[in-house]
């Protein structure tokens, strides 16, 4: 039997699953040290910070290809990830 | 455990599509957290990007695979004659008005000749030397930095380039060239030349990796093929 290649997750699964996502990630914040609080934190919000100069960069698009060849998000799934340092209350 | 032992043990609890915008996440945080190509050294910024990588390297199911230094393959295989460089420089030439930006880049759907290597058994023998089993998603992608600043900052790639296997064209430069980047999440960065012709393979949705910026009447040119790790 041929052995096939994964096919390319779409857009709606992507956005669909954001909101796991974000409960797995305020899970393991729960379970973090301060000091890994504050690198979790960096982590989160150097994230929403670079896709928000990104995004400045193509605010028309329906649909961005970020950097590579490669990642691609909606704009439902910049904007999740764009708020995720208030949702996960690590706004600074 | 440390955090990014942590982050990545959690990938293990996410469904596909979740560790897909997971590692979206962590690889915008790496790429957000470099300035002028170097990681920064101290601080939670300086943990923030060794755990972002770390995490990253140990995310996909094929995550055993990754070289510790990142680097699967480097060389010229002899399947890459004068001839066969020619007619992809010839191919990458055509294409390039069709090329579509992406912020930093240029990427052009490589034609016939990107297709036809892209599948062929001379490059999956090659690699299938040096990992385990792989397919080829058939996508092959020219890209072009052909303009001073143009480059691509520090990222993963997705599941079409999940190996990722570049090929050098071409590199015009006076001094101090640009370098590919590395950042493997458990050794040092590496900077990487290659000469035209010569391939390097990376687990690319693993090795946060980067191309530096172009300078003034710098140019890069190479062709990129997509293969996905079986079992």
């Amino acid at each position: 039997m041929p052995i096939e290649a994964k096919s390319t997750l779409d857009a709606k699964a992507l956005e669909a699953s954001l909101p796991g996502l974000t409960q797995k990630l305020s899970e393991l914040q729960k379970g973090l040290s301060d000091d890994e609080k504050a690198v979790f934190s960096s982590i989160v919000n150097s994230a929403a910070l670079h896709l928000k100069s990104l995004q400045a960069l193509s605010d028309s698009a329906d649909i961005i290809f970020m950097k590579p060849i490669s990642a691609v998000a909606t704009v439902g799934v910049r904007q999740h990830l764009i708020n995720l340092p208030q949702t996960l209350h690590l706004d600074k | 455990m440390n955090l990014g032992d942590k982050l990545a043990a959690l990938a293990s609890t996410m469904s596909d599509a979740e560790r897909a915008n997971y590692k979206l996440l962590l690889g915008m945080a790496a790429g957000g957290l470099v300035r002028g190509g170097l990681p920064p050294e101290t601080g939670a910024a300086a943990q923030a990007f060794t755990a972002a990588t770390y995490s990253i390297s140990r995310l996909q199911p094929h995550r055993d695979r990754v070289a510790r230094n990142g680097i699967i393959f480097r060389g010229k295989p002899s399947f890459v004659t004068d001839e066969l460089l020619s007619a992809l420089r010839r191919e990458s030439t055509e294409l390039r008005s069709a090329a579509i930006r992406f912020d930093d880049h240029y990427v052009a759907r490589g034609g016939p000749i990107a297709s036809e290597v892209a599948v062929s058994t001379e490059l999956e023998d090659v690699l299938s030397r040096y990992t385990q089993h792989i397919t080829p998603t058939g996508r092959a992608n020219y890209l072009y930095y052909d303009r001073p600043g143009l480059g691509i900052d520090p990222h993963v790639d997705n599941e079409e380039f999940s190996l990722n296997v570049v090929m050098m064209l071409e590199h015009v430069h006076r001094e101090n060239p640009s370098a590919l980047v590395l950042y493997p999440g458990d050794a040092p960065m590496q900077r990487i030349f290659l000469s035209p012709g010569e391939i390097i393979a990376l687990y690319a949705d693993s090795v946060t990796h980067a191309r530096e910026r172009m300078a003034t009447d710098e140019r890069v040119s190479i062709v990129a093929f997509g293969f996905q790790p079986i079992s």
